[in-house]
């Protein structure tokens, strides 16, 4: 299982998705810190996502009246560089759903490329067996989604620091501290696409199914909500929602209980995906 | 007693209502190059994915290396194959995709990797991509891969699919020598029957599913070689009036056709004789066929 997770590691540096995927990473951030701003892909939530929820950051207006939406990215930052100052780094961590679209790509280079260029006969048919197969590419694709997430991390520290000055920065142990809470959360995001690469095998299937999954389940998971009348603490272990709050100071029992359903994602979609590829004929 | 290195029993599997293995029973023992011949559908491949794990079997069970199911683990690492198609990643060079797999198996020596190029000629192909490989180059490397770590056992489907004549010959003369000088044992299919000939030295000939004739290549020979072939109510009678005439080079098969190579015997005096000797003649007809012949008469007799 170690050479398979070596094995792909090698290929995995020699692949331009992977770069793309870290491109996109460091544009985000640099959008992030330029605009003084955490951006969010997620659905926007009518959620409590944690204690500075209410704390409107954005300004309707300037000083001299002008429309904030009419101006200019670097007009935006000279605003907001003179508001009061807050942890940035810590809002752009309670938007890390965003890595998701990230992981996208590592799940589809470890897992998909293999079945769509059948490559996965190669080592199935003299190396490994499908069990040691499977397992090893949801650890490959679980620590490199979690060296993304430190990478993510520790850019978006250092880079606002470097940009934005103390003023807009916590301080590394926070943002370290916090990136270990959402751990669970993010392997929970890899799991789900690891589960999803071994459902649906094809690249473009992969990516039809992937791509829109976290829009569709948040909307449903409002939807249903809503229907079903469910308690607001239900909406707390929504995936987004879960990342957010546990960026901020959770409670212990919240912790628990999140890291609990976060398991169960993983067992899902890990089972899910090993039952669909256990005795699946390899084209 | 030889080692055997494959052997199934009553190997079975179906999709849906479609049978596309029908108990089929076959031993392959060590230092053979065993050859499977049969038209598409037949089965070929399908027993190649069973025994390299790609596809589950519906029923029947095989060995390998003496070894079956969850005993097989390390077992298959003695195996190098190609199956169907060569499989590797577009955007990596030769090399490259060999030291993916050569990290994957844990070899250590990565000479090996060099080795198993040049055998193939392709280790002047330098930082070219796979994706633009010719067809040849891309057969050639997946050979590469299945010889790379000196396997016990060689599984290639199709392999000279692609190939040039040159890179056909050396790819035989490279599958001999190994075969000779390393004992690598080989199972081969192939459409074209005349090159697997050249290289196989036993053959199983399959259809829809079904084996039609286990055979050494001595076996071939004589099933395809130049004869007068006659039926006679009584072979045994008729064996021995032909021992009394000085004539020994003929074989009896299955027990009810006689075949007799010697090419000095006319079949006016064999008539002659077998009829004077009280053994009745059903017919007599010269027989000797190509091997494409001999593969379509046994079909047809199946299908008969």
């Amino acid at each position: 299982m170690l050479n398979m997770i070596k094995a792909d590691f090698y290929r995995i540096v020699r692949s331009k998705a992977i770069y793309l995927a870290v491109a996109l990473m460091l544009m985000m951030l640099a959008v992030d810190i330029y605009t003084v701003e955490a951006g969010n892909l997620g659905v926007q939530l009518s959620v409590d996502t944690g204690d500075n929820a209410e704390r409107n950051r954005e300004p309707m207006q300037t000083d001299d009246g002008a429309q904030i939406s009419s101006l200019s990215m670097k007009d935006y930052r000279n605003v907001k560089l003179k508001m009061p100052g807050y942890a940035l780094d810590q809002d752009v961590l309670a938007c890390n759903l965003n890595l998701y679209y990230l992981f996208i790509f590592v799940a589809a280079v470890a897992v998909s490329a293999d079945f769509s260029g059948s490559c996965v006969k190669n080592t199935l048919s003299f190396a490994i067996d499908r069990r040691k197969y499977f397992l090893s590419k949801f650890l490959f694709v679980m620590l490199c989604c979690v060296a993304l997430l430190f990478v993510n991390t520790y850019v978006m520290y250092f880079g606002n620091l470097l940009c934005n000055g103390s003023h807009f920065a916590s301080d590394l142990g926070n943002v370290t501290r916090i990136t270990l809470l959402q751990l669970p959360p993010m392997l929970a995001l890899a799991g789900i696409l690891t589960g999803f690469a071994f459902l649906f095998r094809r690249m473009a299937v992969f990516n039809a199914v992937a791509i829109p999954f976290i829009m569709v389940a948040q909307v449903l998971f409002h939807f249903l909500s809503f229907v079903l009348k469910l308690p607001e603490e239900t909406m707390y272990y929504e995936l987004q929602v879960m990342i957010a709050r546990l960026s901020m100071e959770p409670s212990r029992p919240y912790l628990l209980k999140s890291y609990v359903v976060c398991g169960g994602l993983i067992l899902l979609f890990g089972a899910a995906g090993w039952l669909s590829f256990r005795k699946t004929e390899i084209r | 007693m030889r080692e055997t290195v494959l052997q199934t029993k009553g190997l079975s599997k179906s999709y849906g209502s479609f049978q596309a293995l029908d108990h089929v029973d076959l031993t392959i023992y060590k230092g053979d190059i065993y050859g499977l011949i049969g038209r598409n559908g037949a089965g070929k491949t399908t027993i190649m994915k069973i025994v390299t794990g790609l596809a589950e079997k519906s029923g029947g069970e095989f060995t390998l290396f003496s070894k079956r199911g969850e005993e097989l683990g390390n077992e298959k690492r003695r195996i190098g194959c190609l199956i169907e198609n060569p499989a590797f990643f577009s955007g990596l060079t030769a090399r490259q995709n060999l030291m993916y797999y050569a990290i994957q198996k844990g070899i250590t020596d990565k000479s090996q990797i060099d080795k198993a190029l040049e055998m193939v000629h392709l280790s002047d192909v330098g930082n070219k991509k796979y994706r633009k490989f010719s067809l040849g180059m891309k057969q050639r490397l997946g050979i590469a891969l299945a010889l790379m770590d000196h396997p016990d056992f060689m599984i290639l489907d199709e392999p000279i699919n692609g190939l040039d004549p040159i890179g056909i010959k050396e790819l035989r003369d490279t599958f001999q020598r190994l075969n000779a000088e390393e004992e690598i044992t080989f199972l081969i299919s192939s459409h074209i029957l005349s090159e697997l000939y050249m290289t196989a030295n036993r053959f199983l000939i399959l259809d829809r599913g079904r084996v039609l004739k286990e055979l050494t290549k001595e076996e071939l020979d004589l099933a395809c070689m130049r004869c007068l072939a006659v039926h006679a109510g009584d072979i045994g009678k008729a064996a021995v009036l032909l021992e009394q005439n000085g004539i020994f080079d003929y074989k009896v098969i299955d027990g009810k056709e006689l075949r007799v190579y010697d090419e000095t015997v006319q079949p006016e005096r064999l008539n002659r004789l077998l009829l004077e000797g009280g053994v009745a003649v059903s017919a007599m007809f010269e027989a000797g066929i190509s091997l494409e012949e001999y593969f379509t008469s046994l079909v047809d007799q199946k299908e008969g």
